[in-house]
Formats: structure tokens, C-alpha cells, sequence
């Protein structure tokens, strides 16, 4: 069994790094459209497989997902940490950006045989983006112009804290609901520099911008059917109030609000022979009440995501169970420039290591998910590489 | 291997640097803001303006002008002190005997008129003169009373020698003494010391930055000839003839300087274009945020003759604390400072002064219009409306600066004349920043 010490000490850092870190970054310049990039509730489990929704064998402490702690019977944690390294191609050039972020962190608590309690935090939209835009500009003191630099930065995204509960109400039936609330800010910020050199003399930048912080109400009903060890089928439904933004600086901006969709995830999980099994999942949300809401130019309607993978379990090492995973994921992105929808694909692959339990109270396990995709919309296309760490200790 | 995972934990995080995705003139920017020149003309923002003189003196400045009928006009002469004492030696020491000397000077090239030779001329004062209130006229000129020279321009003098100078070969030059002028140097009867440098060449201005005189011994029993340490400058100051005559308009610099005073009230609304009247209210108004640069606007106008400037000049703008108490008003500190907190203000080439060369230049007080339009500091202290245009030569080491940079001065066209000053202003006007 893993020291408790230890269990504290990794734990206390996870919980120290979590509040420094920054909430997400590298995600896709993609972001910079509508409400920006969705943000899946998946661990380094779910995104070895490339799994968008419930269904997957086993447990988990996963925001959205309240049945994945179904069978838990001993407190758990649970945090994912992702790192990406992105190449943007634009027109006007292309960029390599790297990041990381904690998609996702949450805590288990079975309660005697009621159920397991669970309170989760993840990422909902990633709204960190940056737009440059040079020109030149005529300011009356003759000359070629004077070079200018427009920048808009947006700072934060959309994160969702929920508190759900799970309970078996048959041997092979299990519920779920969570219910929580939309939080988070964005810093929106635009400037505008000039080039000394050009004008002469030092000219002060133009900056304005503003600071919302976002509210609202979620719940997540959820379904679990096993059939045997040999089938698990998962559903979830979420529903979402209005998410709601409101200044929290003072400046001079006004409130918005956004219809949220309604969000189905579904996902089967099948095994076919000896340690090996295949899951299936998709996932559907219609965003055009958003889009409805949205000024601009931006665009949003339905999102329809499907995702595949296989799970072979029979390795191990150094006598530690070290499950394989592959998996393939097609995604659609809910806000779009124009009428072409933008999609990410992705083929992923991943393992996990136990480091202390057994299969049904797993005690300490780290689950790795390496992702390499694309995302293309416009005149934009993206490659990447993701992979999510996640880590889960019980029984502190 | 659980040992491992705090570890892990933190390889992981730190292999990653966190940047933002960022497109490059891609997609639609939330905002689209519109930067414009808005003109306010003199009326429009100066409540009041005079030229007030008499700052600064020329012992003050560190660097001495002799003239020679330059611009036809203007005659000057560099007046130095030396300390008599270090000229007198040991009489009884019969081992050292003075065999010559010289006079040495270093000009400033960049600062003198000259492209050639010119003869410079160097003679002992016979006259007690003080270098703070020397003039063309007054040897001295004190509460204590007024001593005129016998003769005007700091004679008559005892000639010690003359030499040609030519700025291609070096910026110094040695007169070397005869036996007469010897032994007038030696000759420490005399308790005061001075030295008038004169420049013979006529139409020409030269900056003299020092002068010492070095003394020759031989040494009985020695074959080789040594310099005894050299006597230097005590003080120093420069006189001239005639004064400039009254400012036209806006005149800043010269010795004593003049200063332009400007008491401004910056309107609250100003006329927008079309593209930035689409965007915000019309008129616009005119706030801290929207304002980019406020630059003075100045146009030169040629300076009298014999006060052409020989090298650039600076015009620097500070705040007047109580304006009501000219000329003694105390300055604020620089309006306008750079990223080595040098004070900013704006260089004017020396042809701009010429006849036919006039220009406009700018002085930029962006910092001063942000606060009037605030109506306080940043620190949210009161702000004065007022600023003087002055010419200051600073040691960017000390950061002390002395007013002004030579005898020279600026002359800008004042209100109703042709160039009018104006204030320049480059506004950013934009739509407010939202959500989506």
C-alpha cells in the first residue's frame, strides 16, 4: 500500500499547483471564435481511448460524468494535468506554442452504502486567445506612416464546480445526478502600440478592455447498465442554465448571457476476449441558442463527436498491472467563422499504471493519454499533440 | 515508485511553458478602433503666453564663446581665472630655472562656426573682474557697486601670444609665450590672474571648453627639459556685444535665457472624423485614455544675426508650479522622460534658424495633457496648466543641468504669425471592449 505520507505530500502539491496554474493554455487559436473551445471532461483514461462520453469499464472521479464513481469504495482523488504543443498555420505566418492546464480535478467520498458523493472542478470553454494585427497608419506628420501593433488578448475561460451523487439502484443499474455552477472570468483586453521609431517620439499606447465573471447553473443526470462484466453502457444528459457574465472590475462594459445547450454523452463498452475491450461513445450538443446570443460574426449550431478505442489490460510491469490503450476521435467545434465547420481529429494512445490496489479498489494509478491531431476551419489549421496525466489516489 | 510521484507531478507542469494561441491578423477583432490627428489651434488652448528672460549666466555653463563680428554683428570674448599661486615657485630653489611656456586651449568643434583656421589671441586682464556678473560694459557688477572696464569687451590686456587654430588638426591648440609674455606670467605681483581669448578671424564663433598654461624648467644637472604641473581655470565666463534685441515671438535659450511661458486650458470636447464619430458620441471627448501624444507645435523663424545657432539646440518643457510669481517661479520636474529618465525634448538642427530654414518642430507634453484632461496627477496631486519652454544643457551622469546651452537661442513665430503653435494630438477612439 502507498504511504499515507506520501498520498498527503502528492496530494498537497496537486492541491498547491492547482491554484498556481494557470487555468488553460495552448489550447487552439480557434478559441478566438464565439464562446471559444470547448474543454471535454475526460481523464488521461478517457483520452487514451478516445472517448467523449461515459461508458468506460471501471471507475473514475470525472467532471460531467457523475456515474463514472459508481463502484468507488474508497475515497478518492483525482487530478488531470495536460500539456499541449501546438503549430498554427495562418496567412500571415505560423507559430509553435506550448502549455499546460488542469483540465479537470475532483474527490470521491462513498457515503456508508447510500452511494459516492462526489465534487469535481473542470474546464467547461477555453477562452485564452490572442489576435495581432499590424498596419500602417497616416498620423499627419508625413513620412511612410507609422507601423501599429493591434493586440486583443482574452484571458480565461468557463470552468464548472459541481457536487453529484451515484447509487446503485440494481446490481446492474446505477444513477447518477450532479448539480453545480458555472464559474471563472476572462480578462479581455485590447491595445494599441505604436512604433516610436516611426512616430519620432515615444507614443503612448491605447488600451481598453474588462474583466467578467461567469455564473449559472448546471446538472448532469447520469445512467450506468452493466450487463455482466462483458457490457457497459453509459448515458449522461446536462442541462445548463443561462451562463451568465457579469464586469466584476468596474469598467464601463456591459453583462451578457448565453443559452447553454442541452448535452447528450453516451458511450458502450463491450470486452471482447480475454483482457481485451472496445468502447464506442459520441456525444451531441445543439449550440445555436448560444450562437443567438452572440454578436458578431461568429456562427454556432450542432456539435456531433464520436469517438473509438480499444483497451488491452494483460501486461504488466514489474509485476503492476500497465493496461494499453488506442484510440481515434473526431470532434466538432461549436463556433465557427463562416458556414465551414471547424473539426479536430485526433488519433490517441495511452497506458496506466497502478501503483498500488487491485483492480477493484485501485489505491494509487497514473493513466497517460497522448493525443496527435489536427484542427482545421478557414484559412487555419492546427497540429498538435496532447497528452493528460491523470492521477488517482485513494484510501487517505 | 510512490516515492517518484510528487516528482512526476512537478516534471510534468515545468516541461511546459504556458503561451497563448495567437493568431495573426486572423478572424475578426472584437473592436475596431479608430487613431486620429485632431489640430487645436493656439486660440483653442492657450489662456495666456509671454517670453521672459534672464535666467542663467554664463559662468554657469562650462564653456566659453569668443566672436569675431560673427553674423556681422556679434563680437565675444572668453574671460578665464587661473590661481596666481600655483604660478609662483621657490625663489631660493637656484636649481630649477623656467625656460618657456604656453597657453593651452580646447575648443568645441562641433560648436564653433569655423571650417578652416582661425587666429586666436590670448592677453592678461589688467582689470579685477568678477565672472558672475561680468558684461561687455561692467568689469563687475554687484550690489557693492558697478566697475566698467577702461575699456569695453574686458580691456585693455597684456598680449601673451596668438596662434591659428584649425579644427581638422585636433580641438586644441597652444600659444606658446615669448619671453615678455613669460615673464607676465611669472610676474605673481598682481593678486588675480585672468585671461581674456579673443578670436581675431572675422566672421566666426568659436566654443572654447578650457585653458591652462603649462610651464618649461630645466633642472641644473639635467639634460632633459620638464613641464611643471599645469595652472588651470579657476572660472570662467564669456562676454558679448550687442544683446539681442527683443523676441518677436516665443524665444527660448541664449545667455541669460529667455523662457517661454504658456498657460493652457485644454478643451473638454474636440471635433472627430467621420470614421470616429461613427463609432462614439461627437464631438469627442477628450480624456486620458483616448489621448496617445499631445505635441507643442512650434514653427522656427531665423534668429538675428550674430545668435545663429553653430549646433543643435534643445527645448525642454516643464511644468511652473506658481506662475503667478515670474520670473521666479519654481519649475516642476520634466514632463517628459525617456526609458533612462532622460528628460525628452525636441532637437532643433541649427539651420532651421537660418534665414529660409524655418521648420516646424515638435515638444511632446503628452503627460501634462493627460493630466489636465484628468484634472489631477496620476497620484491624483494637482497639476499646473502652465509650462515654460527652456533650454537646459544637462549632465546625463548627475542629471544637473544648467540653463542654458549657449549664446545662441530659438525663436519660434508667436500667436497671429505665420506658424502659429499648435497643439498636435493623436487620439485612439474605439468602440468599448465586450463579450462576444
Amino acid at each position: 500500500m502507498i504511504p499515507l505520507r506520501w498520498a498527503r505530500l502528492t496530494g498537497a502539491l496537486l492541491l498547491a499547483l492547482a491554484l498556481g496554474a494557470a487555468p488553460a493554455a495552448a489550447q487552439s487559436v480557434l478559441a478566438t471564435w464565439g464562446l471559444g473551445v470547448t474543454l471535454d471532461p475526460l481523464d488521461g483514461r478517457g483520452r487514451g481511448l478516445g472517448s467523449v462520453g461515459p461508458g468506460l469499464f471501471g471507475t473514475g472521479v470525472i467532471p460531467g460524468d457523475p456515474g463514472a464513481s459508481l463502484d468507488l469504495i474508497v475515497p478518492t482523488v483525482a487530478v488531470s494535468m495536460q500539456s499541449s504543443w501546438l503549430q498554427v498555420d495562418q496567412d500571415a505566418g505560423s507559430a509553435t506554442l506550448s502549455g499546460s492546464r488542469f483540465p479537470a480535478m475532483g474527490i470521491a467520498y462513498p457515503v456508508r452504502d447510500w452511494g459516492v458523493l462526489t465534487v469535481t472542478y473542470g474546464g467547461v470553454l477555453d477562452q485564452r486567445w490572442t489576435l495581432v494585427r499590424q498596419s500602417l497608419l497616416d498620423l499627419g506628420a508625413g513620412g511612410a506612416g507609422t507601423s501599429v501593433t493591434d493586440q486583443f488578448v482574452s484571458d480565461g475561460g468557463v470552468a464548472a464546480a459541481r457536487v453529484g451523487f451515484a447509487r446503485r439502484v440494481t446490481p446492474s443499474l446505477g444513477v447518477a445526478l450532479a448539480v453545480g455552477s458555472f464559474t471563472g472570468n476572462v480578462i479581455r483586453t485590447f491595445m494599441r502600440s505604436f512604433n516610436s521609431l516611426d512616430a519620432g517620439v515615444a507614443v503612448a499606447p491605447f488600451q481598453s478592455g474588462g474583466r467578467w465573471g461567469y455564473s449559472g447553473v448546471t446538472a448532469t443526470a447520469g445512467l450506468v447498465f452493466d450487463v455482466s462484466d462483458i457490457v457497459r453502457a453509459g448515458g449522461t444528459i446536462t442541462w445548463s442554465g443561462s451562463l451568465n457574465a457579469k464586469l466584476t472590475d468596474g469598467s464601463d462594459g456591459s453583462a451578457r448571457k448565453y443559452d447553454m445547450p442541452l448535452e447528450f454523452r453516451g458511450g458502450i463498452s463491450g470486452a471482447l476476449g480475454a483482457g481485451l475491450s472496445a468502447v464506442l461513445s459520441a456525444s451531441y450538443a445543439d449550440w445555436s441558442g448560444a450562437w443567438s446570443s452572440l454578436g458578431g460574426e461568429a456562427t454556432a449550431g450542432t456539435v456531433l463527436s464520436l469517438g473509438a478505442g480499444l483497451e488491452w489490460t494483460s501486461l504488466s510491469f514489474l509485476g503492476r498491472p500497465l493496461p494499453l490503450r488506442f484510440g481515434w476521435r473526431r470532434a466538432e467545434l461549436p463556433f465557427r467563422p463562416d458556414t465551414e465547420d471547424p473539426v479536430e481529429s485526433t488519433l490517441a494512445g495511452g497506458f496506466g499504471l497502478r501503483l498500488a490496489g487491485t483492480d477493484n479498489i485501485p489505491l494509487a494509478q497514473i493513466d497517460l493519454g497522448v493525443e496527435h491531431g489536427t484542427r482545421s476551419a478557414g484559412s487555419v489549421s492546427e497540429d498538435f499533440w496532447r497528452s493528460t496525466v491523470s492521477l488517482r489516489l485513494a484510501g487517505f | 515508485m510512490p516515492r517518484l510521484l510528487p516528482l512526476f507531478v512537478v516534471v510534468t507542469l515545468a516541461a511546459c511553458q504556458n503561451e497563448i494561441p495567437t493568431a495573426l491578423g486572423e478572424g475578426f477583432l472584437p473592436v475596431e478602433p479608430v487613431t486620429l490627428e485632431v489640430r487645436l489651434p493656439w486660440s483653442q488652448f492657450v489662456t495666456s503666453a509671454q517670453v521672459v528672460g534672464g535666467f542663467g549666466r554664463a559662468d554657469e555653463l562650462g564653456v566659453g564663446t569668443i566672436a569675431n563680428a560673427f553674423g556681422g554683428t556679434l563680437n565675444a570674448r572668453t574671460l578665464l581665472h587661473l590661481e596666481p599661486q600655483h604660478l609662483v615657485y621657490d625663489a631660493s630653489d637656484t636649481l630649477t630655472t623656467i625656460v618657456g611656456g604656453s597657453f593651452l586651449l580646447r575648443f568645441n568643434p562641433t560648436g564653433s562656426s569655423n571650417q578652416g583656421p582661425v587666429t586666436v589671441a590670448v592677453g592678461r586682464t589688467s582689470t579685477h573682474w568678477d565672472a558672475r556678473s561680468a558684461s561687455w560694459r561692467l568689469a563687475v557688477d554687484s550690489l557693492d557697486g558697478q566697475e566698467e572696464w577702461p575699456e569695453q569687451g574686458g580691456g585693455p590686456v597684456e598680449p601673451l601670444g596668438k596662434a591659428v587654430w584649425d579644427p581638422l588638426e585636433g580641438d586644441s591648440l597652444l600659444i606658446s609665450f615669448g619671453p615678455a609674455a613669460l615673464a607676465n606670467v611669472l610676474d605673481t605681483t598682481p593678486l588675480e590672474f585672468g585671461v581674456r581669448v579673443d578670436l581675431d578671424t572675422p566672421g566666426e564663433l568659436v566654443q572654447v571648453i578650457s585653458g591652462e598654461i603649462q610651464l618649461f624648467a630645466m633642472v641644473e644637472g639635467v639634460d632633459t627639459m620638464i613641464t611643471l604641473p599645469s595652472v588651470s581655470v579657476t572660472d570662467q565666463t564669456f562676454i558679448y556685444d550687442p544683446a539681442p534685441g527683443p523676441p518677436e515671438g516665443l524665444r527660448v535659450g541664449g545667455i541669460p535665457a529667455w523662457r517661454t511661458v504658456i498657460s493652457m486650458a485644454i478643451p473638454a470636447m474636440v471635433a472627430g472624423t467621420p470614421e470616429a464619430c461613427a463609432l462614439v458620441t461627437c464631438p469627442l471627448a477628450l480624456t486620458a485614455e483616448r489621448i496617445n501624444l499631445a505635441n507643442l507645435v512650434l514653427s522656427t523663424q531665423a534668429n538675428e544675426p550674430g545668435f545663429q545657432p553653430t549646433d543643435s539646440l534643445l527645448v525642454h518643457a516643464r511644468s511652473l508650479f506658481a506662475p503667478g510669481v515670474l520670473p521666479k517661479s519654481p519649475l516642476g520636474p520634466p514632463i517628459f522622460l525617456d526609458d533612462l529618465g532622460l528628460a525628452v525634448g525636441a532637437a532643433l538642427a541649427s539651420a532651421a534658424f537660418a534665414p529660409g530654414g524655418e521648420r516646424s518642430v515638435e515638444v511632446p507634453i503628452t503627460p501634462l495633457v493627460w493630466d489636465l484632461v484628468r484634472g489631477t496627477t496620476v497620484g491624483g496631486g494637482s497639476t499646473s496648466s502652465t509650462i515654460a519652454l527652456l533650454s537646459l544643457s544637462c549632465n546625463p551622469v548627475g542629471k544637473l543641468c544648467v540653463e542654458s546651452e549657449s549664446i545662441a537661442f530659438s525663436s519660434f513665430a508667436g500667436a497671429g504669425q505665420p506658424g502659429e503653435p499648435f497643439l498636435r494630438l493623436i487620439l485612439t477612439i474605439s468602440d468599448r471592449v465586450e463579450l462576444p
